[in-house]
């Protein structure tokens, strides 16, 4: 379960599953989504593999991705996007980084 | 060519513990009905509350059994239905549960029995609208045997048809009375096992 709070707990991992329950979608339409570098998404998506929130399939050249939640676990996403849910150790990190750019 | 990457049946362990500490409860309320150690009421109640814990514990991990894709296209794959249904029975297993603590028994049986047959109309009617959108009509559902996600679809299956059976008999019960209920308890298991037993040989021919 810890795994899964920590999948829940990312923004970026959050849109991933809620574009995903729209469809399966490869990877490279999710890249579309976002503004990150193509690594950082593979290691989302990883992340949310591990959790076993998402499967993914190799169809020919592509890797398909395909929502794999439970009825709590679609609970829990609902309530962490409710709530702006982040994991607590992220919280000092994002805050020294807030107080950076108010000082510059 | 598909293939899958990602195969760790992680709802088999949860599912099976489920499953032994359910054979238990009904073990120790058939025993304590014999013995008659508890209330007939009491004995009512928890066998209800029993039935709503498996109707929210099915509907919970319905969704996570996704079925491979097998080379489907994957705008062809939503799984919208199975989270709907998944949701509607999580619901409304909670709301039999609460009826079960709350209503007098009198009034909670017919009221558990329409709200679980409700439940699963409910959700027949999401597969079919589901069947509709991916081209008017639904698709011949994967072998048993080709996956082990496939596998536990059909065991769940398998499970809620029983509760749909369970329902169904409460509900004649109340309406016609107790002889047509023993009627049907007799044979929703035998066409359970026919079509468990029609499935399997079908799947495997096709297989072959």
């Amino acid at each position: 379960m810890n795994l899964v709070f920590k999948a829940l707990s990312d923004p970026t991992r959050r849109r991933v599953l809620e574009l995903l329950k729209a469809r399966p979608m490869s990877a490279g339409e999710l890249a579309g989504q976002f503004d990150i570098t193509k690594p950082t998404l593979s290691a989302h998506l990883s992340v949310l593999r591990e959790a076993g929130l998402v499967t993914s399939e190799k169809q020919g050249k592509s890797v398909i991705y395909q929502l794999r939640m439970s009825v709590l676990e679609d609970a829990l996403l609902g309530f962490a996007k409710t709530f702006g849910w982040e994991l607590m150790q992220d919280r000092p990190a994002r805050s020294s980084r807030a107080g950076e750019e108010t000082e510059t | 060519m598909t293939q899958s990457t990602q195969t760790r049946p992680q709802a088999i362990a949860p599912l099976a513990i489920s499953l032994a500490l359910l054979s238990a409860a009904i073990v120790a309320l058939v025993l304590a009905s014999e013995l008659e150690w508890l209330e007939r009421e009491t004995i009512k109640r928890a066998g209800g509350i029993l039935l709503g814990l498996v109707l929210v514990g099915a509907g919970n991990v319905l969704p996570k059994l996704v079925a491979p894709l097998s080379g489907r296209e994957p705008a062809s794959a939503g799984a919208g239905a199975d989270r709907l249904a998944g949701w509607v029975f999580v619901l409304a297993g909670l709301a039999m549960i609460a009826i079960w603590l709350i209503a007098p028994v009198e009034l909670a049986a017919p009221a558990v029995a329409v709200l679980g047959v409700a439940a699963f109309l409910l959700a027949v009617a999401a597969l079919i609208v589901q069947g509709a959108r991916q081209g008017g009509a639904m698709r011949t559902p994967p072998s048993p045997f080709s996956d082990r996600a496939v596998a536990l679809r059909y065991a769940l299956g398998m499970i809620l048809a029983g509760l749909l059976a369970a329902f169904t008999m409460i509900l004649a019960d109340e309406i016609w009375g107790d002889q047509v209920a023993r009627w049907m308890a007799v044979f929703f298991p035998l066409a359970l096992w026919s079509g468990l037993v029609l499935i399997i040989t079908l799947s495997a021919a096709r297989s072959r």
